[in-house]
């Protein structure tokens, strides 16, 4: 068997492929229109710190591997303890940063001397999985600086929170995107 | 220059080649993605059943540094299990990350195999010259392309004028444009009851023909009476030839349609499947229920809203058309601001929270499309109060009252035109006002328990300290809304004492005590005022300088909501019928 001779049958697939091809672009095209069409008015999920009882589901329940939800620090509110709440294990063998001494089951919580007796935590978001052990501690004997919030670069806004879902407190509501984060400390809120 | 090897056709030998080293490529990376598809299974498993940070030896081992603190070795034990623990959990972490793009190459990768062997198998077609018929071919790929190219033009110009703005000029029932309007005109809305309160949400009834007299028990005066599925305690909306109002409990949401000449219920819409809709329901007091707001109708749909924040739009035939989920309002008690529409707009506002928390907004969507057209934050507490839309000086205003800040915008953009600082408490009163009578018209406000204030509209920015009209201290409400003429104004509170005062000075003229408690608001109809008490009996007494009362009817139901005041009929709810009142 031999190829056909001649260009005409190449330039009427190359006409029929673009039809198509056009044809799929426009369907595309719709498809994106509508879809932008139906979606719903432009929120955001948050939690309200003020309702949030620290009850450790945001680490396991959010649709992602490692969970949208992260401890947050209100520098404004914290005291700066030495003996901080959230970082230390009830009753703790030292104040030091020995693993035996540190409530983070992954250590995000960095200690940093300031002035004595002042220390200064930060958060390394990417260690924390939200399991809320420093936010209870905090919340508890401290000022409650510490706070978990869902991290809009992470969060994938699905259209019912799974999260919400089994949240005990219904701590986890929508608000505007134009509102962005729900931060816990009067300072923000008032901003 | 021509490169010889491009129209080369590979020759049988070669082709073999190439599909037996595709065969290859494919078993390896289709068990290559099996292999690691099982092993992320696998590990997500083990972080989900085993995880490394719940481990039982580590909180031993803290437990018996308790018994011994002092033990150096016991704490250099922790310190390793505790490395450890958390170098297996990043590390399976990783491997759950890694692992993906592992599974995504190795899908590619099977898939072009595939794609290759598919290729070399695929037989090269032999057209027929006889079966050709080149000009008819040329036509119909013509024909196709200028089609296509029309709907694609199509599409753009339905794109470009589907994005213009909703609320234009042409759209509005005054434009003179000869589309059709999508919302009634403003003399169509003085004819009907198309919201709390009645029209424009001055309590104010177009019509002199008002029943003054029935009987619930006789059933003397009653027209029909209909059961309400679901509780509530909205208020009844009439449009025509159908009364609205809405029921609902902790599950289920409900919007009714009932036939004002027969009673007979014309359809039930269920407000359902929203997406984003709160799974818990709120928490609410038994007095306010799970169905407070009154809903309100711009003549071409009904809009209705819940305490759980789900609000919807039906036609006038009960499809529902659109609806959205809010969220559920951060309101004690419960919510209970009703509904509101101007034009194609409805407006909803959303009091909630301390005024320095930012969570209160007011929001005008478009009754048609239910897409936002504007929204504002609110500097103010939670409220139970509903706007009211009146004219000052030809122009628009859309009137707010909350904790702290009494609040007027433009309906058409949102922009604030005045406020002023003159509440404090648990708002739950609406404005009350007489409605384009004077050029500066007066706005009456109530502080629950503590005063009424009068404050003239005609201002811009911060009139706190300068469009104070007056302000008087007796008989003031903390649930109903008071009513004006005009002339006077007329506050009914809970216990039962009714006040009325001259409303361009503040003087007062006379009071009364009806004894009897009352939840739903006042209204005047052909000179009289109507007062419906929590225990179903309507009061009606001369809207005068004179008290005197000219009826008094039982309808033997308890009453919270306040009656629809139209041509020769009452519409009222009861605790859980509805009644029409007329001959």
């Amino acid at each position: 068997m031999s190829a056909p001779k001649g260009n005409s049958g190449d330039r009427r697939e190359f006409i029929a492929n673009g039809v198509r091809g056009l044809c799929l672009l426009s369907l595309g095209g719709v498809g994106g229109l509508l879809l932008d069409r139906a979606q719903a008015d432009d929120a955001v999920w948050q939690i309200d710190p003020y309702k949030c009882i620290s009850c450790d589901r945001c680490a396991t329940s959010c649709v992602l591997d490692e969970s949208a939800v992260k401890c947050c620090h209100n520098f404004s509110m914290c005291g700066y303890c030495d003996l901080c709440t959230g970082y230390f294990e009830p009753e703790p063998n030292a104040l030091n940063t020995g693993a035996e001494n540190q409530l983070c089951p992954t250590g995000a919580i960095q200690r940093k001397f300031v002035e004595d007796p002042f220390f200064q935590y930060t958060i390394d978001e990417k260690l924390c999985i939200g399991c809320a052990k420093c936010v209870k501690g905090c919340n508890m004997f401290g000022n409650g600086s510490l706070h978990l919030q869902i991290q809009r670069d992470r969060c994938v806004d699905c259209n019912e929170c799974s999260i919400a879902r089994v949240c005990p407190s219904n701590a986890i509501q929508r608000i505007p995107l134009a509102r962005s984060y729900l931060p816990k400390g009067r300072e923000e809120k008032s901003s | 220059m021509k490169l010889p090897f491009l129209n080369r056709m590979p020759d049988a030998e070669e082709s073999g080649q190439r599909v037996r080293s595709a065969r290859t490529t494919a078993f390896v990376s289709g068990v290559f993605s099996l292999w690691v598809g099982a092993s992320l299974v696998w590990n997500s498993l083990q972080l989900r059943v085993a995880n490394p940070l719940d481990s039982v030896q580590l909180a031993q081992l803290k437990k018996n540094l308790e018994q011994q603190p002092g033990d150096e070795s016991l704490k250099l034990q922790i310190r390793k299990l505790d490395y450890q623990l958390r170098r297996e959990f990043s590390g399976r972490r990783k491997m759950n990350v890694n692992g993906s793009y592992l599974l995504l190459a190795g899908l590619l990768a099977l898939l072009a195999s595939l794609k290759v062997i598919e290729n070399h198998r695929r037989q090269l077609p032999m057209p027929q010259p006889a079966a050709r018929d080149p000009e008819g071919e040329r036509g119909r790929a013509r024909l196709a392309v200028s089609g296509l190219s029309g709907v694609l033009g199509l599409l753009v110009v339905w794109g470009c004028l589907a994005d213009r703005p909703l609320s234009g000029e042409g759209a509005g029932a005054s434009g003179g444009s000869d589309a059709k309007a999508s919302y009634a005109t403003a003399d169509e809305m003085k004819k009907e009851w198309p919201r709390f309160l009645g029209p424009g949400g001055a309590g104010l009834s177009a019509y002199t023909n008002v029943p003054q007299s029935w009987n619930g028990k006789t059933g003397q005066g009653i027209v029909w009476k209909a059961q309400i599925p679901l509780p509530g305690h909205n208020s009844p909306v009439v449009w025509k030839e159908s009364v609205y109002v809405t029921g609902a409990t902790a599950t289920k949401r409900e919007v009714y349609c009932f036939d004002t000449g027969s009673g007979k219920l014309r359809w039930k819409g269920e407000v359902k499947g929203i997406s984003g809709s709160p799974t818990k329901p709120p928490a609410v007091m038994e007095d306010t229920g799970f169905a407070a707001p009154t809903c309100a109708t711009d003549g071409e749909r009904v809009y209705a809203i819940f305490a759980n924040g789900d609000f919807a739009a039906f036609s006038p035939d009960g499809k529902l058309l659109w609806g959205k989920a809010l969220g559920i309002p951060e309101v004690n008690y419960g919510y209970a601001s009703s509904l509101v529409t101007w034009e194609n707009l409805v407006f909803v506002l959303m009091d909630q929270g301390y005024p320095d928390e930012g969570k209160s907004f007011l929001r005008a969507i478009d009754g048609e499309s239910g897409k936002t057209v504007w929204e504002k934050s609110r500097p103010v507490a939670s409220s139970w109060t509903t706007p009211a839309v009146i004219e000052v000086k030809g122009k628009p205003q859309l009137i707010t009252c909350s904790d702290p800040w009494v609040i007027a915008y433009d309906p058409k953009s949102g922009a604030e035109v005045w406020k002023a600082q003159i509440l404090s408490g648990e708002i739950a009163p609406s404005t009350a006002f007489a409605g384009g009578q004077r050029a500066d018209p007066l706005l009456f406000f109530i502080e629950p328990y503590s005063r009424v204030v009068a404050v003239k509209a005609d201002g811009s920015g911060d009139v706190t300290h300068t469009h104070v009209a007056w302000e008087a201290f007796d008989g003031i409400p903390d649930i109903c809304t008071p009513v004006t003429n005009g002339e006077l104004l007329f506050l009914l509170n809970t216990p039962g004492s009714l006040t009325c005062y001259e409303a361009n000075t503040g003087k007062k003229v006379w009071e009364k005590e009806l004894a009897m408690d009352f939840k739903s608001s006042p209204c005047i109809a052909g000179g009289k005022l109507y007062m419906l008490s929590v225990s179903g009996k309507m009061i009606v007494v001369t809207a005068g300088r004179q008290f005197k009362k000219l009826g008094e009817s039982e309808l033997g139901e308890e009453c919270t909501a306040t009656p629809a005041f139209l041509d020769g009929r009452i519409y009222l709810r009861g605790e859980k019928n509805l009644y029409c009142i007329g001959s």
